[in-house]
This record gives C-alpha cells, sequence and structure tokens, in this order.
C-alpha cells in the first residue's frame, strides 16, 4: 500500500463550522482514513505539526498574534496549504470588526457592555494580542488553493481531498459552488 | 453673489426652464447647472428635481455619486481641480498641489473652513501637451508653475472673481505640430453636406414604402444619401475612438432600421488619459465635425444630433454654441437645409466627469440622464441606442473624416494609409518629447518616425492608445499605428530615460481603479486588486508569487469584465511585466511571499490599549 497522505488542519479566527462539515463527509471518513493521516488538527488534538506533511487545511481568517504563529507553522511545515471557507479566504465574519477601530470594539464589549463589572480592557499576557484588522490567509502567507463556501458541503471538500489526493489540479465543478 | 457655505436660496430651481424640470432626461444637465451655480447640489435641489419628475430621490442621489463633478457636499467659492494623468505628474504637479494646499491652507480633498476655495485631484483633464494642468471653477488653467501657482493662490485669497484672473492663464493651444491631406485645408462650411445633396441617391427601402408620405424617415430616404453612402464605404473609413468599427456599416444599419426616430450623436468625452485631438479638433475644425454630423443625419434619416462633451471642455461651450449659430445661420443647420425640405439640428449636452461615458452604450445612458453604466451590446445601439432607437454613435474626428469624404470622395480618402487603415490620423503626442500636440499622419507611420518628428529619440518607452492601450519599448519602435498593428485613439505618451516605468504602471493603476463603474465584479474587484499589488511592490514587498498573482487577476478581467474599461485595464500591468520586467525585478526583495503590511505593527494599537510589552505582544518577522 502507498505511504499515507499526510494531512494537517486548524481552525484560527473561525467557528469550526468547515470542520463540522469534514465531518459531514459522513462514513466516507472511514474511506478516506485509509488514505490519509491526519497530523495537527483539532479531530486528534495534537497541537504541533510533528513532521512536513503533505497538505494542510486552514478554516477561519487571521484575528490575532496566535493566529499568525499558527499559520506560519502552518506554511512551514505544509507542502500545500488550502484556505478553507469564507473567513479564510476573506477574513468572513469576524472581519466585520474592521470598520471600527480595535479600540471601539474592546470598549464596546469589556467596558460598556451590559452588566460588566471590574470593566476593564483584559491584559493578561496569556491572551494573544488582538491585530488592528483581521486579515484573510492569503495576506500574511502563501496559499495555494481556496476553497469556497460558508461552509464548504461536505461534497465540496471529498471532490476536492480525492482530486488532490488523485493528483489533479482540483478545480471545483459548478454544482460545489454555487450557493443559489 | 452666491456662496457656497451659505444655504442655497429657496427658489433655485429657477434656474431650470419649468418644461425640462419635468423631464428625467434632462437631470444630469440640470445637476450640471446646479452645480455650476451653487457648487454643489444641496439635498433641497436633490429632493425638490425628484418630486418634480416623479422619480425617486435615489436616482438623483445615484448620479451624484457617480458623476465625479457633482458633490453633495458644498465645495469652495472657488473649486480647483489638478489634473493628474501621469504627464501631468512628470511635470511636476505633485509638488505644485503641495504648495498650492500650502498657500490656501487648505487639506487635498477637502473644503477650506470659511467655504472659500476647495482643492482635488482629476483625472486627465485632456491638456497633456501643455500642462500641468487644472481646472478652477470648471474652467481649464494651463502651464501650471510655482510662479503662476503663488499668483493664483493670491488671487482666491485676495477673493478676486474669476473673470478678472489674468487672461493668459485660461490660454489653450491647439498646437497642430503636422498636418497632412485631410487638415492642411480645411474643408469650405458647407462645401460636405451640400456635395451630399448633389450627389442625390434617393432609394426607397422595401419596409419604408409603408411609411406615410408625412413620415421624416420617409422623407429622408426620398432626399437620398444613398449616393454619400457609398462614398463612407469607398473611403473604407472605420472610426476614430478607438474600436475601429466601419463607418460604412454602422451608418447604413441605421439608415435601414424601422423602428423610431434616428439618431446622430457625436462623442467628445475624450476621457482617455493623454488624448486631446477632440478638444483640438472642436477648437480648430468645429464646423467639420458638426458637418459630419449633418451629412450622416441626411444619410441615415435623422432630425437630431447630440455633440456629447465631457465636463473638462465646458469652456468650449460659448465657442461651439456660436458655430452652431453661424452654422443655422448659413442655413447649414436647422430647419431646411441649403433650401431643401431637409431638417437637421445639433444640441450640446456635457459629460460630469466619468470616464466610463466615453463607451457608448454609458454615453447613451449618460445623456438619458442617467448613471454612465455600460450595457450588454445587445441590441446595438444601431437598432435600440438613445431613447431605443436606432443611433450612431461615432467619435468626432470620425464625423470630421466623413465631411472629407463626402466633399473629395471616397476614392480621394482611401487612397492614403494602410489596406486596413484608410485616411490619416491625428496623434496626441504628450510626455518626454521638445514639440508635444497634434500630428496628422496618414496611418501606418512608424512610431519612430513620429518620435523623431516631435524630438523624442531618447525615449525608454511610448504608451501607445492611452492607459488601456499598448506600452511599448525601444525593441517596438518600429512597430505602426495602423489597424493592423498598434490600435488605439492615437495618443502617445512618450517616457523619456530618465522616468521611472513603474510610477506610470502606478499611474494608470490608480486611474482605472477610480474609473471602474462598479458594475461588474471582475472590474470593481479586479481595478482595485491590482492597485493594492503595485502598492505592495512599490513598499517593497513584492514577491514572484504576488507577480504571478498580477498575471491571474489581469487575465481574470480580460475575460470576464462586462465592458471594454474592465476587459483592458490590465493591459499595463502585464505589458509592462513582459515588456520593462527590471521595473518589477527591482523592487523585489524576497522571493519568498511577505505580508503587504508590518505584522508587528498591526499589534500596536492593542498594545498601547494593554499596555503590554512583553516579548508575547510582538510579532517578529518571520525567518525564510
Amino acid at each position: 500500500m502507498a505511504e499515507k497522505l499526510k494531512v494537517a488542519t486548524c481552525s484560527l479566527a473561525g467557528c469550526f463550522g468547515c470542520h463540522m462539515s469534514l465531518l459531514d463527509i459522513d462514513e466516507r471518513l472511514l474511506d478516506l482514513l485509509e488514505v490519509v493521516e491526519f497530523d495537527r488538527s483539532p479531530i486528534n488534538d495534537i497541537k504541533h505539526i510533528s513532521q512536513p506533511v503533505d497538505l494542510g487545511l486552514i478554516e477561519g481568517g487571521v484575528c490575532n498574534a496566535e493566529n499568525v504563529h499558527v499559520l506560519h507553522e502552518f506554511r512551514k511545515m505544509c507542502k500545500i496549504l488550502v484556505a478553507v471557507g469564507e473567513c479564510g479566504i476573506t477574513g468572513g465574519l469576524p472581519s466585520m470588526r474592521n470598520s471600527f477601530t480595535l479600540k471601539e470594539c474592546l470598549e464596546e464589549a469589556f467596558v460598556r457592555g451590559v452588566g460588566t463589572e471590574n470593566a476593564h480592557i483584559p491584559d493578561d499576557p496569556e491572551i494573544p494580542l488582538l491585530l488592528d484588522k483581521v486579515r484573510p490567509l492569503h495576506h500574511i502567507v502563501k496559499i495555494d488553493y481556496f476553497l469556497p463556501g460558508c461552509p464548504p458541503s461536505a461534497d465540496a471538500l471529498w471532490y476536492f481531498l480525492t482530486e488532490l489526493m488523485a493528483g489533479n489540479d482540483p478545480s471545483l465543478p459548478q454544482e460545489l459552488i454555487h450557493f443559489d | 453673489m452666491y456662496s457656497a457655505t451659505a444655504t442655497p436660496v429657496p427658489d433655485f430651481l429657477d434656474l431650470i426652464p419649468p418644461e425640462r424640470r419635468s423631464d428625467p432626461h434632462a437631470l444630469l444637465q440640470i445637476l450640471i447647472q446646479i452645480q455650476h451655480a451653487y457648487h454643489h447640489v444641496p439635498q433641497e435641489a436633490a429632493k425638490r428635481l425628484a418630486a418634480e419628475m416623479g422619480i425617486p430621490l435615489v436616482r438623483v442621489q445615484g448620479l451624484l455619486s457617480f458623476y465625479s463633478f457633482l458633490s453633495p457636499q458644498p465645495q469652495g467659492e472657488y473649486v480647483i481641480h489638478f489634473s493628474d494623468n501621469i504627464t501631468d505628474q512628470m511635470f511636476g504637479n505633485r509638488e505644485l498641489v503641495a504648495l498650492m494646499c500650502q498657500r490656501l491652507d487648505v487639506n487635498l480633498g477637502e473644503t477650506r473652513k470659511d467655504g472659500r476655495v476647495s482643492v482635488h485631484f482629476t483625472s486627465c483633464t485632456g491638456m497633456c501637451d501643455q500642462g500641468p494642468a487644472a481646472l478652477v471653477n470648471y474652467l481649464p488653467v494651463t502651464n501650471l508653475d510655482r510662479e503662476r501657482i503663488e499668483r493664483i493662490a493670491d488671487l482666491v485669497n485676495a477673493q478676486i472673481p474669476l473673470k478678472d484672473w489674468p487672461a493668459e492663464f485660461f490660454v489653450v493651444k491647439s498646437q497642430i505640430r503636422r498636418s497632412d491631406v485631410v487638415f492642411r485645408k480645411p474643408i469650405e462650411p458647407g462645401a460636405g453636406i451640400r456635395a451630399s445633396l448633389e450627389r442625390g441617391g434617393a432609394f426607397l427601402p422595401e419596409w419604408a414604402e409603408d411609411l406615410a408620405p408625412s413620415d421624416a424617415r420617409r422623407h429622408h430616404l426620398e432626399r437620398g444619401g444613398a449616393e454619400t453612402l457609398k462614398e463612407i464605404y469607398h473611403s473604407d473609413l472605420r472610426g476614430r475612438g478607438g474600436a475601429g468599427f466601419k463607418t460604412g456599416i454602422k451608418w447604413e444599419s441605421v439608415r435601414d432600421a424601422k423602428a423610431g426616430d434616428h439618431y446622430v450623436l457625436c462623442n467628445a468625452d475624450e476621457g482617455e488619459p493623454g488624448t486631446f485631438k477632440d478638444r483640438v479638433l472642436l477648437t480648430d475644425y468645429a464646423d467639420m465635425v458638426f458637418e459630419g454630423m449633418t451629412i450622416c443625419g441626411h444619410v441615415v434619416g435623422s432630425k437630431i444630433g447630440i455633440l456629447y462633451l465631457r465636463q473638462e471642455y465646458w469652456y468650449m461651450k460659448e465657442h461651439l454654441e456660436n458655430v452652431l449659430n453661424s452654422r443655422r445661420e448659413a442655413a447649414l443647420l436647422g430647419k431646411g437645409i441649403l433650401g431643401t425640405d431637409l431638417d437637421f439640428d445639433i444640441e450640446l449636452q456635457f459629460g460630469a466627469g466619468a470616464y466610463i461615458c466615453g463607451m457608448e452604450t454609458a454615453m447613451i445612458k449618460s445623456i438619458e440622464g442617467r448613471r454612465g453604466i455600460p450595457r450588454r451590446r445587445w441590441p446595438l445601439p444601431v437598432h435600440q441606442g438613445y431613447l431605443r432607437c436606432p443611433t450612431v454613435v461615432n467619435n468626432v474626428e470620425t464625423f470630421a473624416a466623413a465631411t472629407v469624404i463626402s466633399a473629395k470622395g471616397g476614392a480621394w480618402f482611401a487612397h492614403n494609409g494602410t489596406g486596413q487603415s484608410t485616411g490619416t490620423k491625428l496623434f496626441c503626442v504628450s510626455g518626454d518629447c521638445e514639440r508635444p500636440g497634434i500630428y496628422e499622419y496618414p496611418w501606418g507611420v512608424s512610431v519612430h518616425e513620429v518620435l523623431r518628428d516631435c524630438g523624442a529619440l531618447d525615449a525608454q518607452g511610448v504608451q501607445v492608445g492611452g492607459p488601456s492601450g499598448t506600452m511599448i519599448n525601444t525593441q517596438e519602435f518600429d512597430r505602426s499605428a495602423c489597424f493592423e498593428d498598434l490600435v488605439g485613439t492615437g495618443t502617445l505618451m512618450i517616457f523619456g530615460p530618465q522616468r521611472d516605468m513603474f510610477e506610470v504602471v502606478k499611474n494608470f493603476a490608480l486611474f482605472f481603479q477610480h474609473e471602474s463603474c462598479g458594475l461588474c465584479t471582475p472590474c470593481r474587484l479586479g481595478t482595485t486588486l491590482l492597485a493594492n499589488y503595485v502598492r505592495k511592490f512599490e513598499q517593497g514587498c513584492g514577491s514572484p508569487v504576488d507577480l504571478e498573482e498580477l498575471r491571474n487577476i489581469s487575465g481574470l478581467m480580460k475575460t470576464m469584465a462586462h465592458c471594454g474599461l474592465g476587459q483592458t485595464a490590465n493591459h499595463h500591468i502585464t505589458e509592462s511585466i513582459e515588456k520593462f520586467p527590471a521595473i518589477w525585478a527591482n523592487r523585489m526583495k524576497t522571493t519568498e511571499f511577505v505580508p503587504a503590511f508590518d505584522l508587528d505593527r498591526a499589534l500596536e494599537e492593542a498594545r498601547g490599549l494593554t499596555g503590554r510589552n512583553d516579548s508575547e505582544a510582538h510579532l517578529a518577522p518571520v525567518e525564510a
């Protein structure tokens, strides 16, 4: 049997919806596990990529310093890096804060918010600092493929993975990327 | 005396004759009138117009947001628009704008607090051979230098009315450096239309036999014009606006179109940066242009012609109206032309600052009083154009050529030029040369020959046909200007050895970003993405990855954009990559992708808000 394709996944400023969609490929997961092996992923809770992998799937945009570190790790360790879903591709819903200053956002949440006690902007060093703007992945590293959708359907993910494993350049057919 | 900051007098619609106030087609022209009088279009004016016309307020607001020269916010008593073509930039307009703003104590793009003055940039104003240029209250001021800027600032600060400013500020020269057979000896007013009438050639197509004898179309067809149409065919004249469609086919299509009234539109929305031949033609040869429109009216059976002039040429209004009046007096226009029962008249309409309105379907929308957004070109304007009627839309130079063809014959005209490009062409030469201006050559002239004649043999590159045209380097100077090779509007912007071609690319990228009409995604986003990547290279953050992305986006725009603007708005990118690779390579400091922004600086605001400065509060540049 050929060596299994090594895959890493993560969610940055996302909602895990894209990962849910990956689980939605249902019993095909078993087929997938025949041919791929997961490295770092929320599926197995491995915290860091242990060795160079073939494929990295990232959902979510980049909103804080930790996201940047994770994204850099993925770019360094993944041969092919894929932005999965709306937020990874455009910044998505979290980037709606980009039309406000960070100060306005944090004050709204932690100072002026209804029912806040001990109102102040959190400054604990364990909390990653927020970037001034939420960024799509390709603003920070080179991205090889963009897999659109909110989330991309299970079929789109399946099609993308199987095409890539077959050695084809995955280009999604119309029926998998139209949303109306 | 109005003041831009004062509340508008409540009856400002008095400017507008009552019968026009209820005509939505006149909306744009009315807004221009209000803009000129009040230096903005007050909300109250918009509301009253919408009510009087019975149209939604958003339609009025839609025009205000679309056209650059209309503004809902009060502008200064003196509104100064600096032309920002690359040629203006090369001759120092940035320093001049900075000096002007400093002298007037005003920020660029804002109105001074006392409401006296506002300073803006605008796209090319068509004065490239005598720039840097600006518009002051919509009138062109040319040959700007530090001294002139200082004098203008003094005049504004002293609140001297524009009519008392030195006349030499407003001098616009025609600068015709070379004329050939067509423009060496202009056709006498009337000679073209007389020849057309004498040539005769009445013929009634089958469909027209049902028309009532009183029908204008039947009337025109019976008056002839068929023989003149043959001459246009013999001349093999092709449109001078850039696309080069055969004029004979266009005119015949309208002549044969059964539906509705027929219209003749002359496109003088000369927005392609670097182009100014229409300005010179309408200044020195307006008779020939109007006569061409009249001949066209004779051929296609139309009674109404409209000259659509860009706002930047507002200063010509009086001159053109005088020419039209003298033609009416000489029975060359109006009712009963030259004693026949042929009627044809021409009116002027103005644009309000939108490059896209040079596109024929956008221009038609603009003349109908709407946002100038191009539509799909089926049906063609020859079948459904202005007011959904069969319409000829031709460039200013095309109509002038038609006059010559009618007077001298198609064969005479076709004698010059090349196989597929007959006749002569006006070339607009600007940039780094000793003698900028208008040059008339037979089609097929080589770039090298033009460069020699205008004194620019040391050029490193030439932009042919404006930003949407072709960028060529020294190896291509033997290429010829004709439809077989380098097509376009006949514009040559010349860049000397001292210029950084990257600045040219940047100027064009920002121009297209500003001028995209926003209708289709490939163009609206594409032009912005191209501009962003160009800025990224400017900051030294470009890499081969970004260059590849520029190529991808360009390819996408070329194949997917709705109209010619988007399809060509990427030429400067792909061609500069191919022909001036060094300007891109020199700016690549890395072979790996790097962000266009500083990651550590992106945390600065958060550091300030939390007071943190620990190691986790910083992002070091990633090691390659």
